[in-house]
């Protein structure tokens, strides 16, 4: 009886040890397969150089500048916003049905799926607000009813506003009630606790967000299927109002409806190296900013 | 036991947290002007509450107020709306908490400082020297006046709590409230902070709420004594430790509950 | 003395000029404070409100974009199924509301770009169930034992860098998973099950699965590490080895949070779009079969929705499936957390 039940310990403890072992070696096994398969293709040229011809050619230089000016243009607008949502939770609501609306407003935003948010670019941003506007400055022809890179960094941002709202929330929970006790003492009104007591010690919270977000962006392809993203334009504009090339969109194009896949199989994989060190980059970061700002508070 | 110059008053005051508990019931007591009156009482009492109230820090905690605390100029407290009482918390009434409670990230210099950013003083010269005298005043600044850029947090325990005390006077408040300032901090400084608070009298009506009848003894002219919500007793600290009136002080100074 | 009723400072200025000054000043400063104190908290309190708005709006703005196939008569003409596209003058344009249900919801074909466009959502639904159901199992199972592994019997050191391990899975983008599974993974599956078709939704369904178990693992092992450590020892003081202090003290107490955590991770999973996409063969049948090609209807929305005329009624279809996907969301997040509410506080 005994031995049977040793067995079975010692079973369940190999079954456990090695699933994750197994999860463990998937992961590794993947980043170690983009990196040596990528390696080869990267160069200064691959990665400042447009495309050329059918593709098959030339370097990934328009994506990468898509890629940041997406990012940058996202980063605008949901960090600022992101920090005054979560402000607004943590801070000034009372604990009442308009905090909990707020509150699974927020949770629900971060749980549909990334698909949505391009059906909401496209009705809401490209349509009522490009339509809008196009009205509104009178033009005949369409200048900001297009898809294009403002209304696609609106859509990510959209997208990401979760993330940041998370991130700033964890940082502001962080802060003991104390010191917002003594900002109260010393005769401060509630947004000045906020603004020199409070938002001081959150800042590793909001840079937390930011870097998180952008990993995040940089990586989504799905909400800018159709909100902007152009199949083929080697030459990056910069104007927002244009389509623009991107590293994700990239490779889902290369492997899917490339004329020859296998011959571009190199560049493919150079390019989702790109893409991987990009979001995994700044996913690390944000994750050492994050626990170097737990380890600062927690002193 | 008489008074000559009054600086604090409260009338028939309560306080009632959200969850219907009551903090301290109908309190009618006057804080005579630059002495130091201590509330004593065993924990749970509601003497915390009570201080809390003063400076209606208890709005934190959802707290509601019945009664009234009166200044000396005739200002209510209760009645002031938030921004009155902004003012009045930054330039009429200062408060020290139980836990030092250095800002993070601060140095001292901008520690001290803080209240003079809501009081809208910008000019740095005026600024150093305030710093300068209130940390002069809290006995501290011959310890850190070659550290100024120092992190406040940096601190011991006990220069922490006398940089709370600077912040605390350094806009020369009427009223100083303190909240047991000295629960966390070794003898060393408990005797420190002691010296402070009598010398700080001559020009700040001080409130002392402490668990520690000596402190009291040690410090304050006055002693009123809290018991379940209600002040029982407050008279001079020699009468109420030689003489106690009531028999629930009498139980409590020579320690048969605490 | 009066009180200024609003800056609470007294109302006749001192007689000295300097004081004078200085409490007007005091009064200036005070005001800005109230100004900078209204304005902020009105930014703070509208920016919380657009929280609020945005959600509603992507709920509107998709239902708004997928309504004309059933208000529209041109939309409901264009989803009949009966009509005739050789004699279009001759047919009567009237159709019903049933017509387009019955196109949706009818013979189960999904051919948008045809004579005869036909809108099954029947193929779909199945497709994403499927992969969405191979996807969360796998996920489920995997993280299950990651998460009993990190709680209980890895060592300390392992623990941290297993943790930090998986943390570093969810950093990777889905396209990235996509790529790898088309390019790497579908052949390797094919010569390792020998099914017919190279991509497939049981493919598809687990290339998704790494995209949950990051998320899964963090929720059973946060499970597992907050229950109570005296239960655990007492269980063990009655002479229980591991497994059984797992499988009757600590799975019975636990299963409804692991429970909503799966349901969190289907959440997760059905509207996962670029996996799928690039994985699954993108083939819109119906059958049980999970090695034979699936299309999602997170997948459809992305691979037709850039060639579509804005307006027409294939537009308008797509945007009814993202309704769809929206209200599956919705349902899944109220179950599951209802689901927590009752077995925490139970």
């Amino acid at each position: 009886m005994r031995d049977r039940r040793l067995l079975f310990e010692f079973a369940f403890r190999a079954v456990s040890n090695a699933v994750a072992m197994v999860v463990v070696g998937v992961t590794l096994f993947i980043l170690g397969l983009v990196f040596v398969k990528g390696i080869g293709g990267i160069s200064f040229a691959f990665l400042t150089s447009p495309p050329t011809g059918t593709m098959d050619g030339g370097g990934i230089g328009p994506m990468i500048l898509g890629t940041a000016w997406l990012v940058i243009l996202m980063s605008l607008m949901t960090v600022p916003l992101g920090a005054i949502i979560a402000v607004y939770l943590n801070e000034i609501a009372t604990r009442n049905w308009l905090y909990n609306t707020v509150m699974s407003s927020v949770r629900t935003l971060a749980a549909v799926p990334s698909i949505v948010f391009g059906l909401f670019g496209l009705a809401f941003f490209v349509t009522v607000i490009g339509g809008g506007l196009d009205w509104l400055f009178g033009y005949e022809e369409r200048v900001f009813q297009e898809r294009c890179l403002l209304w696609a960094a609106l859509t990510m941002g959209t997208l990401t506003l979760p993330t940041n709202v998370i991130s700033v929330s964890e940082a502001l929970k962080l802060v003991p009630d104390e010191q917002r006790h003594a900002g109260i003492c010393l005769g401060y009104t509630r947004w000045e606790v906020v603004k020199w007591v409070v938002l001081p010690q959150a800042v590793g919270g909001i840079l937390t967000g930011l870097v998180l977000s952008v990993s995040r962006g940089a990586g989504e392809v799905a909400p800018i299927l159709f909100v902007g993203v152009a199949y083929f334009l080697p030459h990056f504009t910069g104007d927002v109002l244009d389509q623009f090339m991107e590293l994700g969109y990239h490779i889902y194009v290369m492997a899917t409806q490339s004329p020859n896949v296998d011959e571009t199989l190199p560049i493919q994989y150079a390019t989702t190296l790109v893409l991987l060190t990009l979001t995994f980059g700044f996913n690390s970061i944000g994750q050492v900013i994050r626990w170097m700002h737990r380890k600062k508070m927690s002193r | 036991m008489e008074i000559r110059e009054r600086a604090l008053q409260t009338f028939r005051f309560s306080v009632v947290y959200p969850n219907k508990v009551v903090g301290c019931k109908s309190v009618d007591i006057v804080f005579p002007k630059n002495e130091v009156t201590a509330l004593i009482g065993p924990s749970g009492c509601g003497k915390s509450s009570f201080l809390k109230g003063l400076n209606r820090l208890n709005d934190e905690f959802g707290c509601t107020y019945t009664g009234s605390v009166v200044m000396a100029d005739g200002t209510d407290v209760m009645t002031l709306d938030p921004y009155e009482l902004c003012l009045l918390r930054g330039d009429r009434i200062g408060y020290v908490m139980q836990k030092p409670v250095p800002f993070s990230g601060k140095t001292i210099q901008q520690d001290v400082a803080m209240p003079l950013l809501a009081s809208g003083v910008r000019d740095k010269r005026i600024i150093r020297e305030r710093v300068q005298r209130a940390l002069e005043k809290a006995a501290l600044w011959d310890e850190v006046h070659d550290r100024l850029d120092a992190l406040s947090t940096a601190l011991s325990g006990g220069q922490q709590q006398r940089l709370c005390i600077a912040r605390a006077i350094v806009n020369a408040p009427e009223i100083l409230l303190l909240d047991e300032p000295c629960s966390a901090l070794d003898p060393k400084s408990t005797q420190l902070v002691e010296q402070l608070m009598i010398e700080l009298a001559a020009e700040h009506t001080i409130v002392l709420v402490t668990h520690n009848m000596q402190q009291a003894q040690r410090v304050a002219e006055r002693t009123a004594f809290f018991y379940e919500g209600r002040l029982v007793e407050y008279d001079t600290t020699q009468n109420m430790f030689s003489n106690p009136k009531e028999n629930l002080t009498a139980d409590y100074i020579i320690g048969k509950f605490s | 003395m009066m009180i200024d009723d609003t800056v609470g400072r007294p109302a006749e200025y001192p007689a000295d000029p300097e004081a004078a000054a200085s409490t007007r000043d005091q009064i200036r400063w005070m005001a800005r404070r109230r100004r900078e104190q209204l304005a902020a908290v009105t930014i703070l309190f509208l920016g919380g409100a657009l929280a609020v708005v945005m959600v509603l709006s992507i709920f509107i703005f998709v239902a708004k974009e997928s309504l004309p196939i059933f208000t529209n008569v041109d939309q409901r003409n264009e989803m009949s199924l009966y009509h005739d596209t050789e004699n279009e003058e001759e047919f009567e344009r009237d159709a019903s509301i049933f017509q387009t249900l019955d196109n949706l919801l009818g013979q189960p074909i999904w051919q948008p770009v045809s004579d005869q466009s036909t809108f099954s959502l029947w193929p779909l639904m199945a497709g994403t169930f499927k992969i969405t159901i191979v996807a969360v199992v796998e996920g489920t199972v995997l993280s299950f034992f990651t998460a009993i592994a990190i709680a209980f019997y890895l060592p300390r050191r392992m623990r941290y860098a297993v943790k930090v391990i998986t943390e570093l899975l969810a950093g990777i983008p889905s396209v990235v998973l996509g790529f790898l599974g088309l390019m790497f993974f579908a052949t390797y599956f094919q010569d390792l099950f020998g099914y017919p078709y190279r991509l497939n939704a049981f493919l598809a369904g687990t290339v998704l699965s790494l995209t949950v178990i990051p998320i899964m693992t963090t929720l059973f092992e946060d499970i597992y590490s907050s229950y109570s450590r005296d239960q655990i020892l007492a269980a063990k003081a009655v002479g229980m080895y591991d497994y059984q202090v797992i499988g009757r003290v600590i799975i019975p107490a636990t299963y409804g949070k692991v429970f909503a955590a799966a349901l969190l991770g289907f959440g997760r999973c059905f509207g996962e779009t670029m996996i799928v996409l690039m994985c699954s063969g993108n083939a819109a049948v119906l059958d049980a079969h999970l090695t034979s090609g699936a299309r999602s209807l997170a997948a459809t929305i992305g691979a037709e929705m850039a060639e579509v005329i804005i307006g027409w009624t294939h537009y308008s279809v797509l945007f009814l499936l993202g309704l769809l996907l929206i209200l599956f969301t919705f349902v899944i997040n109220y179950l599951s957390q209802i689901l927590i509410r009752k077995w925490t506080y139970a």
